[in-house]
């Protein structure tokens, strides 16, 4: 269900709300240094962060021979990892993301500006692409609040089109991007292939994967009824249904089983998931359950 | 298990659709055959060799599309339905929930196909129930058929569970289920009386409210009246078309051909215990299949006897039962006072003794009892006496009832069925002396006797107290009357009232008239002038004539004097009156002898509002040229008894010698009886239950309060007849009545107890005594034996619709639970 009426992304509703964003993202930031970000992991730089007993094959350089002068044992500084850091979103734009009023792909430009917008004010390196069997588009990395508009223009211009191939596409991006960073992948997730693939090649990069699931309305709840031949606007693929009461059950029970594997699957991987539904304003999830994730603080 | 599964599984679709199209071909060769019109000839193959046949219900276009119809759903199915295109983001759940479903793939498979299996099946069925298949039994279709029900007393006994009558009435609905829509059933129940509780229909509802209606009886069984009402439809003897209707004076080139009416056949079913009279050939003769000139008494009726109860040794039945109950009575014996008195206070005594004895009676009652036991039975038999409603003396005995002497016959005629009874003096009771003008019943009953039929264990008698005539004389004065209502007997059973004949114009008689008061009212050589002015009573005429008629004056010189009627009511215990003599009698004819303006209104055309027909002469006393001497009118509820010659004349002097003869005040006596209302102690008045009684008031009041066994109270009003007649004698027992009029204001400010009366109404019958049903009934010639179950042509098509329908409820239902095709 193609939405033809798909609101643009810089109509003064939208930019209003970014502006809130704003606000509340300063206040989120408020102290912190610019230009930087905390990294989860530790590594190195100048910033002290905790010790551990060394082990063979630790790096000599981070013995702390003055502890060992002490205490005779021999122990490794270990410091915060500062990063130059990647702010990656990458958006379906297959022709499954063209369903749902609003339409799944601009719900998912709508989160994308969001968080582009976070990691722009952050000074974060943000980089978009957008893929469907592969990577189509691409936003080379801008950085700072200016950027802003390229970003939104960005987004503005996708459009649906092609199959998905989640596990082609995922491993050119692993492929292509250097650096490390956070991953914001905004897709249906609906690849007959699986995701498995497609997630894993992320983790092997070490990447902080967020993983938005967007599914439209009509996904979720199915308000068809009757003798129909249901069409796969991707594929063309066929599938006769008569729909009845407990077919839609049946459906609703499979698609409840199909999040819960992928939520398992990310959960066990360190991946954080979230499902959204389009109908569910995108200013709230990413101030309160993406915040909730901990993807902005 | 799963070995055997297996393979069912499978195949079970093609074989399922073989064996639909197998069961599939006889239907539609029938329906075949009757698009060719060879149903006739196949119809009659079926029910020779399988007792069916059948009927095509809707029309051949009809049922040519119906035959299609399985074949075109067939290819419907194998080319499946084209379904709408819906484009969905990913299929990739939907197949996902389709394959979750194709786990089970025998599940699937049925699913898939169930469906077609099913609407082929409805659709068999159908094309089966259109077709209109019905089975024949024995019986051929009776498309007329009643029920008779008997719902008399001996119907309540209770030898099959819970009672006859609820045996005979579910037998009863088990045949109107039996019968076919098409047929048409009537409902009558019969006891002493038959009525018709639901007249012809194919409503089977109506026929079941009908037989549930039914409530049991206390009554004795006629069956005549049943029977003739159920013939008066299955054998018509009158019809315009009847040749008997034949004109004589047509036309040769308008004559017309008449034919015999056919009449219906009817089945009857007649549930009974056979316990009712013999019909006598009187009855049969009466019916109309006789005067159709059937050598059946039945005709056309299909007599099946089903009979109600238990018989398991004939001639043993477990009842004891009173079939008889009689008073005499007696004026006291005063052979107690002997000799002759020695002093006069003893005398006065002695008189004064004489006195009270001659005013008491001595009162015999006679118990009839009877055992319907193979074996000797012994009881105890007692006898409560009651004066004025209060028990004043029970009596009892033991008594021993002889063994039922039983030989079983072919016929009613050769059966010896003779039940046991008492010893010749253990019924009969000696009453103490008892004052006749109280109020006395008697109850009779056998005491704990634990028979199958406890009705009949007692009885009632009721002995009533006299009921006063009476009686206004109009005329001149008349010794010969005088005479008679002045003695004492007379005097005791009515008041005689005189006026003269000058007072008919006047106030003093037209209020006694109009009234009702009077009973009777004797017109002495004189009659009102108008027929207005006739009194609402009976009345007696002697030499003249009611209004609107006129005495005439032609003149029969010494008539002899012949009765018509020996067993006429005036005429009881008149043994001649062949010796009286007239010196002359007037002739009546009751045309000529009419008033001029009274005449228009009997001669006017038939139909007309104000016709009167002439009234029907009863004769009493006629002369050898046939002219009546004695005669009665009838009007409205009363009757007025003319005769036709003086009893004396002007001068007091005999003008016939009829007073002189004992006749004369027996006639007398009956006029009073019969016209005047008199209800004496001597007779107890008794009927069965059902029977109706006339109960008739003192005179003066227009209202009895009767008081029905179980104390229910009913007052009933006179209206301008002089006796009420009353029919709701359904209980056995006794019925108090007191004549009352709450209407009326008592005379002179105080109101005069009036006796209080009864009646008995007792059952008394042997015939409904005998409980023991008869296997077999006797109607004329005919021996119509106990029947089992019949078969009755059933059909069956509404079955196999519904069964049809059934199955599309299930195929909705699966339709509705499916997930894919």
């Amino acid at each position: 269900m193609p939405d033809t009426a798909t609101p643009t992304l810089l109509d003064p509703q939208f930019l209003h709300r970014l502006e809130q964003l704003e606000l509340v993202s300063r206040k989120i930031f408020t102290g912190a240094v610019k230009g930087e970000r905390r990294s989860k992991r530790k590594g190195q730089s100048v910033e002290f962060a905790d010790y551990r007993n060394y082990v063979k094959g630790d790096d000599l350089r981070f013995l702390d021979w003055n502890i060992f002068a002490r205490l005779d044992r021999l122990f490794i500084r270990l410091f915060q990892e500062e990063e130059d850091l990647h702010f990656y979103v990458l958006i379906d734009n297959s022709l499954s993301m063209d369903f749902g009023s609003p339409s799944k792909l601009h719900y998912a430009r709508q989160v994308a500006a969001a968080l582009a917008f976070v990691g722009l004010v952050n000074m974060d390196r943000v980089v978009i692409h957008a893929f469907n069997d592969k990577i189509t588009q691409s936003l080379p990395a801008v950085r700072g609040r200016k950027s802003l508009w390229r970003v939104l223009d960005f987004l503005q211009k996708l459009e649906t089109a092609g199959p998905s191939n989640l596990r082609e596409s995922l491993r050119t991006f692993t492929m292509k991007s250097s650096g490390k960073g956070i991953v914001i992948l905004l897709s249906d997730m609906m690849d007959k292939a699986g995701y498995e693939d497609a997630l894993r090649y992320l983790v092997a990069r070490q990447f902080d994967i967020y993983v938005i699931q967007i599914l439209s309305q009509e996904e979720l709840e199915p308000g068809i009824i009757g003798d129909l031949k249901l069409v796969d606007i991707e594929d063309e693929d066929e599938a006769e249904v008569s729909v009845s009461a407990p077919l839609i059950k049946r459906y609703k029970q499979t698609l409840a089983s199909y999040q819960a594997g992928l939520q398992e699957f990310c959960n066990r991987r360190g991946i954080s998931y979230l499902m959204t539904s389009n109908q569910m304003p995108f200013d709230r999830l990413v101030l309160t359950y993406l915040r909730q994730r901990g993807l902005v603080r | 298990m799963k070995r055997m599964i297996g393979p069912i599984a499978k195949h079970w679709f093609p074989a399922a659709l073989v064996v639909l199209a197998l069961s599939a071909i006889p239907g539609y060769i029938l329906v075949a055959l009757r698009l060719v019109g060879l149903d006739g000839w196949i119809n009659k193959w079926l029910a020779e060799n399988f007792d069916i046949s059948y009927e095509l219900r809707i029309n051949e276009w009809a049922a040519l599309f119906l035959l299609l119809l399985p074949i075109v759903l067939v290819i419907l199915y194998f080319l499946k339905l084209k379904r709408k295109p819906l484009q969905v983001p990913s299929t990739f759940l939907w197949k996902k929930s389709i394959e979750d479903l194709h786990v089970n793939t025998l599940f699937q498979w049925l699913r898939n196909n169930v469906l077609l299996v099913l609407q082929l099946c409805a659709l068999l069925f159908l094309i089966y129930s259109v077709l209109g298949l019905r089975f024949h039994g024995a019986v051929g279709s009776g498309k007329h058929y009643i029920l008779l029900i008997d719902n008399s007393a001996s119907m309540s006994a209770t030898d099959v569970e819970p009672n006859r009558l609820e045996w005979a009435k579910r037998e009863a609905l088990r045949a109107i289920d039996a019968a076919s829509d098409s047929d048409v059933g009537m409902v009558l129940v019969f006891n002493s009386k038959a009525s018709t509780l639901q007249t012809y229909t194919n409503d089977k509802e109506k026929l079941r409210a009908a037989v549930q209606s039914i409530k049991p009886t206390e009554r004795p069984t006629r069956i005549e009246e049943a029977l003739a009402l159920a013939e008066s439809l299955a054998n018509p003897v009158r019809s315009t078309e009847d040749s008997a209707s034949q004109p004589t004076d047509v036309l040769e080139d308008q004559k017309r051909t008449f034919v015999q009416t056919r009449g219906t056949k009817t089945q009857v079913h007649l549930y009974s215990d056979g316990r009712f009279a013999k019909l006598s050939e009187t009855t049969l003769a009466g019916l109309n299949a006789r005067l159709a000139g059937n050598a059946s008494a039945l005709g056309n009726l299909n007599l099946r006897y089903r009979m109600a109860g238990k018989r398991e040794t004939p001639g043993d039945t477990d009842n004891l039962a009173i079939v008889g109950l009689n008073v005499l009575r007696r004026p006291m014996q005063q052979d107690k006072i002997e000799g002759p008195a020695k002093t006069p206070e003893e005398q006065k005594k002695r008189e004064e003794l004489a006195r009270q004895l001659a005013s008491l009676q001595q009162l015999f009652a006679y118990v009839r009892a009877a055992n319907l036991r193979a074996k000797e039975a012994t009881a105890n038999l007692k006898l409560d006496v009651y004066i004025d409603g209060r028990l004043a003396y029970p009596l009892q005995r033991t008594v021993r009832l002889t063994a039922r002497k039983f030989t079983e016959g072919t016929d009613t005629s050769d059966e010896i069925d003779e039940p046991g009874e008492m010893r010749a003096n253990d019924g009969r009771f000696v009453l103490p002396p008892i004052d006749p003008r109280q109020n006395v019943t008697l109850h009779a009953y056998l005491e704990k006797v634990g028979d199958a039929f406890p009705l009949d264990d007692q009885a009632w008698l009721a002995l009533g107290t006299t009921r006063k005539a009476k009686i206004l004389i109009v005329g001149r004065p008349n010794p010969v009357l005088d005479a008679f209502f002045d003695q004492e007997g007379t005097r005791k059973i009515a008041d005689a009232e005189r006026i003269a004949a000058s007072d008919l114009t006047t106030d003093k008689y037209r209020k006694i008239a109009r009234s009702g008061d009077a009973d009777l009212v004797i017109f002495d050589r004189c009659a009102p002038d108008d027929e207005t002015d006739m009194p609402l009573a009976n009345t007696y005429f002697i030499d003249q004539v009611p209004p609107p008629w006129r005495r005439s004056d032609k003149k029969l010189k010494n008539p002899l004097l012949m009765p018509s009627k020996q067993q006429h009511p005036l005429l009881r215990h008149i043994t001649t009156i062949w010796d009286a003599r007239t010196h002359e009698a007037f002739v009546f004819d009751v045309k000529k002898d009419l008033d001029a303006k009274a005449a228009e209104q009997f001669d006017l055309p038939d139909g007309d509002a104000k016709k009167r027909n002439l009234p029907a002469i009863a004769r009493v006393i006629e002369t050898s040229n046939q002219a009546s001497l004695l005669f009665t009118l009838p009007r409205g509820p009363h009757s007025d008894l003319v005769q036709t010659f003086a009893l004396m004349n002007d001068k007091e002097e005999l003008v016939s010698d009829w007073p002189l003869q004992t006749s004369f005040p027996l006639f007398l006596r009956n006029v009073l009886y019969t016209l005047g209302n008199v209800d004496d102690s001597v007779r107890a008045i008794s009927v069965a239950p059902g029977e109706p009684v006339v109960l008739r008031p003192e005179a003066g009041f227009r209202a009895i309060d009767l008081t029905q066994p179980g104390n229910k109270k009913v007052q009933l009003a006179r209206g301008e007849r002089s006796g009420i007649v009353f029919s709701d004698t359904e209980k056995t027992g006794i019925y108090r009545y007191q004549a009352g009029d709450k209407a009326a204001p008592a005379k002179d400010g105080a109101a005069v107890a009036q006796p209080v009366r009864a009646f008995a109404v007792n059952l008394l019958d042997i015939n409904e005594s005998n409980i023991e049903p008869r296997e077999a009934i006797h109607i004329g010639t005919e021996r119509i034996a106990t029947d089992e179950e019949k078969m009755q042509t059933r059909e069956i098509w509404k079955w196999i619709l519904l069964l049809a329908v059934l199955l599309l409820s299930v195929e909705w239902f699966v339709y509705q639970r499916r997930i894919a095709v």
